[in-house]
């Protein structure tokens, strides 16, 4: 979170609003299919993504488990409705409500752990969440995961025709956008970046870094358990195998990492760029030669992380910046 | 008494760092803690400053036990620190680290702007606002620790090695500051090697030894005090 | 308790092949302050490795050794001058990135070379069973072990009495303490790498005729080896050694009277246990969490 000028957050804004109504835009010009599943996709992602900003990013608690809180939200709904017939939208809350609960577990890990012994923490808690879906076969079907059957209906969370979904995913993504930019010019934000930076000195300065982290890993929790409901909502099927995997623990990170972690827009473009680079590879070299998209993926993350860590957001900032210096002069 | 220490001891497993220290800080004072490296002051400080808890002893604060309190509970209290090895929140600029220190006291982003401003202006950092904290040498970066605890309005502030490493312009500038700020009605105990602006500041000298308080009194006491002499000054500070 | 016996042994060898595992993993970690989230990957291709000089040549794993270890001093020192070198005096959130960047590479050419299909080392002579105390054990587990004990036992001694172990020993404790000493602590966290992965190149000859060969078999032992780490302590090769053991019994005496399915639940509730309520392990550094190192 470099010094945040009131002209850069405002040319964020319009990038942003620009972003916000080309997605929009698609669906409403095109019957393209695919696209038009592509772009909730990337819309979902870059929440999601959004929302592990607000613990890793803002917060800088790394977290690599976040995948426990997405299965557990895609869960909730889903067990809820298939036991309970409860309907989604109220499964979702209550996902959210478990989550939160189930957060504090992970807060205060964070509170006693830092850098790579939290990472390993989150990393064990998303895989005993995995490990339980995927043997508690009574409950859960095991492997054999979830469906939800197809019911449309606005009261079921299920929607016959892609634009409904589009413009929802599109008000999840946005809600978060805004909130997080909400939160970088509070005073919330300044005393997350304090923490982040130097957590000795934020807590010299008076910041109770506890009642922070637990602030940020619950409102991030909650902001992804949201967006595991829709995705279960969505694709009409879980389990446990895909909700709880690591490689989407490490993916809602590096979108963010890629993107620009301590900023609102960051996320979403990291999250467009991904998926963007994975359908794309996908398409050449997918089916057979699986796994080639990841390759250049690892790659990417070992490149970027290194030489750009603050993220394209910051990295291409920077590089205008100096362009237009060097114009000048 | 603003301070009060009483019989505070410290110990890790075997070594006892700081050992039954007592002493108190008045309001409007400043106290030096001296003595040699390793002599436990650092340590002390942490304990006051609630970063580590005393193995026994109290300390009070305006008339408050403080004892065993986190860090963020004492600085709300009036009681800041800052650290003998700075740490600035590097990436951020200078206003940025200030006002996170600001917004301890104000919750309001204009009011706390308005007050991480003032505290520049006191530092005399305002022409460096904008830089980026990593950005800065080490004189400014000792100033900008000082700026940042300044911005939670502490009723006693506890400077560690505040003029470690500068040179003599930037020595006079941060006494200059010590003596601002003492002035404003801010009580101040410092921990120093540098001697000259022990003895020009501080009203009173407390020195440690071993982890023991071994002295305590004005500058010129302390000058002549032979323990003092023999455990960290040397003869060359005897005032003739 | 008929079962005892078997259970004993059966622990026994696969503790000394956790604990090769994990030595690399401590070792790593201990003198470089890395978390080497690759470590896993470096074991399977070892394994691969393996399988392709028998399947190939015919070459028998035990004598392929000789093959795997100058081959995973090679890649050691090359992984480190390429990808962790540049990243060790970095923020942690690029070290974290840096080396989980690079187990993603590395699974995924395992995938796109080899294909998901799981591969089993066959050796000839796998089904000889010899009985120890009551107990049956396979021949090749019984090298695996042999192999493992003799190796770390080497490894111990190198670490103590060889000048290039002292300096590790050092730079583990106090790298700045270390340089001023003048050890030229770049040199040491390049060998604290290269023989971190030396011991997994070397346990993943040992274990590809025991278990199947796939991309991702690596996570499996990584995550392990991690449960041991944390166990014995961060940094500490004496707790690696000791943590392995433990965490085999958990696994076979575990997996005996729990079942398969939730002997994993069981050891990463021990794992979080330990990291909760004492993070430094059995011989790791204590505090050293709060620093994040």
């Amino acid at each position: 979170m470099a010094a945040l000028s009131h002209s850069a957050g405002v040319r964020e804004h319009w990038a942003a609003g620009v972003l916000f109504a080309g997605a929009l835009s698609i669906p409403l010009l095109t019957d393209n299919l695919f696209l038009q599943d592509a772009l909730i996709f990337v819309l979902l992602w870059a929440g999601l993504a959004g929302a592990w900003n607000i613990a890793g990013g803002f917060a800088g608690q790394l977290s690599l488990g976040h995948a426990a809180f997405f299965g557990l939200g895609a869960y909730s709904s889903t067990l809820l409705k298939i036991y309970l017939g409860v309907s989604p939208w109220v499964g979702m809350l209550c996902g959210g409500a478990l989550v939160i609960a189930a957060s504090s577990f992970i807060a205060f890990a964070a509170t006693r752990l830092r850098g790579p012994y939290f990472a390993l923490v989150t990393i064990a808690f998303a895989t005993v969440a995995q490990i339980v879906a995927a043997r508690w076969y009574s409950f859960t079907r095991g492997n054999e995961g979830l469906s939800i059957p197809f019911n449309p209906g606005l009261a079921n969370f299920m929607f016959a025709a892609k634009l409904p979904w589009t413009l929802l995913v599109l008000c999840y993504v946005a809600g978060i956008y805004v909130l997080s930019a909400w939160i970088r010019r509070s005073r919330l934000g300044y005393q997350f970046a304090g923490m982040r930076e130097e957590e000795d000195a934020a807590q010299a300065l008076g910041i109770d870094t506890r009642r922070l982290k637990v602030v940020a890993i619950a409102l991030s929790a909650f902001l992804t358990a949201l967006g595991g409901t829709f995705y279960a909502q969505y694709v009409g099927f879980v389990d446990p195998g895909y909700v709880f995997s690591i490689d989407l623990s490490v993916k809602f990170a590096l979108m963010c990492i890629i993107g620009g972690m301590g900023t609102a827009l960051g996320p979403i473009l990291g999250a467009v760029l991904i998926t963007a680079l994975e359908i794309a590879l996908r398409a050449k070299w997918g089916g057979e030669r699986s796994g080639l998209y990841l390759i250049v993926y690892g790659a990417l993350l070992i490149v970027v992380v290194r030489s750009m860590p603050e993220g394209l957001v910051a990295g291409t900032a920077q590089v205008w910046k100096r362009w237009r210096a060097r114009r000048v002069a | 008494m603003l301070l009060e220490l009483e019989a505070v001891t410290r110990r890790f497993g075997g070594l006892t760092a700081v050992s039954a220290v007592s002493f108190a800080v008045s309001e409007g004072d400043v106290v030096g803690l001296i003595g040699p490296n390793g002599a436990g002051k650092t340590t002390l400080f942490n304990v006051i400053a609630g970063a580590l808890p005393p193995s026994s002893g109290h300390i009070r604060f305006a008339g408050t036990d403080i004892t065993g309190e986190r860090p963020h509970r004492i600085c709300q209290q009036g009681l800041a620190r800052t650290f003998q090895i700075v740490k600035p929140f590097g990436n951020l600029s200078v206003i940025d680290n200030v006002l996170i220190g600001a917004f301890t006291r104000v919750r309001e982003r204009d009011a706390a702007y308005a007050e991480a401003e003032r505290a520049l202006e006191v530092s005399g950092l305002a022409r460096w606002r904008d830089a980026v904290a990593r950005s800065l040498p080490i004189g400014l970066r000792k100033r900008l620790e000082v700026a940042r605890s300044l911005a939670t309005r502490p009723r006693l502030l506890l400077l560690d090695e505040a003029m470690n490493g500068l040179n003599p312009t930037e020595l006079g500038e941060m006494m200059a500051l010590i003596r601002r700020l003492n002035s404003a009605g801010i009580s101040i105990l410092l921990i120093e090697h540098v001697m000259a602006a022990v003895m020009n500041l501080c009203s009173r000298i407390v020195v440690i030894h071993h982890g023991e308080k071994i002295a305590e009194g004005p500058p010129h006491e302390i000058a002549r005090d032979p323990r003092v002499i023999d455990a960290y000054l040397g003869e060359a500070y005897l005032i003739e | 308790m008929e079962a005892l016996p078997q259970l004993i042994v059966s622990a026994i060898v696969l503790g000394g092949i956790y604990s090769l595992v994990s030595i690399g993993l401590t070792l790593i970690f201990g003198v470089m302050r890395i978390v080497n989230f690759a470590h896993g990957e470096f074991l399977m291709l070892s394994m691969y490795l393996a399988v392709g000089l028998f399947a190939v040549a015919g070459i028998d794993p035990y004598l392929g050794l000789l093959v795997a270890v100058p081959a995973s001093l090679l890649f050691g020192g090359l992984i480190y001058y390429g990808v962790v070198r540049p990243v060790v005096a970095r923020p942690h959130v690029v070290q974290i990135f840096t080396t989980l960047g690079l187990s993603i590479v590395l699974q995924n050419t395992a995938l796109f070379l080899w294909s998901g299909n799981f591969r089993q080392l066959r050796l000839p002579y796998a089904g000889t069973v010899l009985t120890v105390a009551g107990a049956a054990v396979t021949l090749p587990q019984v090298i695996a072990f042999a192999v493992a004990a003799a190796f770390t036992v080497a490894l111990f001694v190198w670490l103590r009495f060889t000048y290039l172990g002292k300096a590790m020993r050092a730079t583990a404790q106090d790298r700045a303490a270390a340089t001023l000493v003048g050890i030229d602590t770049d040199k040491v966290l390049m060998a604290a790498f290269v023989v971190g992965t030396l011991c997994v190149g070397i346990a993943g000859m040992l274990i590809a005729p025991l278990f199947a060969t796939y991309p991702t078999v690596g996570l499996q032992f990584v995550l392990i080896a991690f449960v041991v780490v944390v166990l014995g302590g961060l940094g500490s090769a004496v707790g690696a050694l000791l943590g392995g053991m433990i965490v085999a019994f958990l696994d076979v005496v575990g997996g005996y009277y729990v079942g398969t399915a939730w002997k994993e639940v069981l050891y990463f509730l021990v794992f979080i246990a330990v990291l909760l309520l004492r993070p430094a392990g059995l011989f790791g550094q204590r505090g050293a969490e709060h620093l994040g190192m």
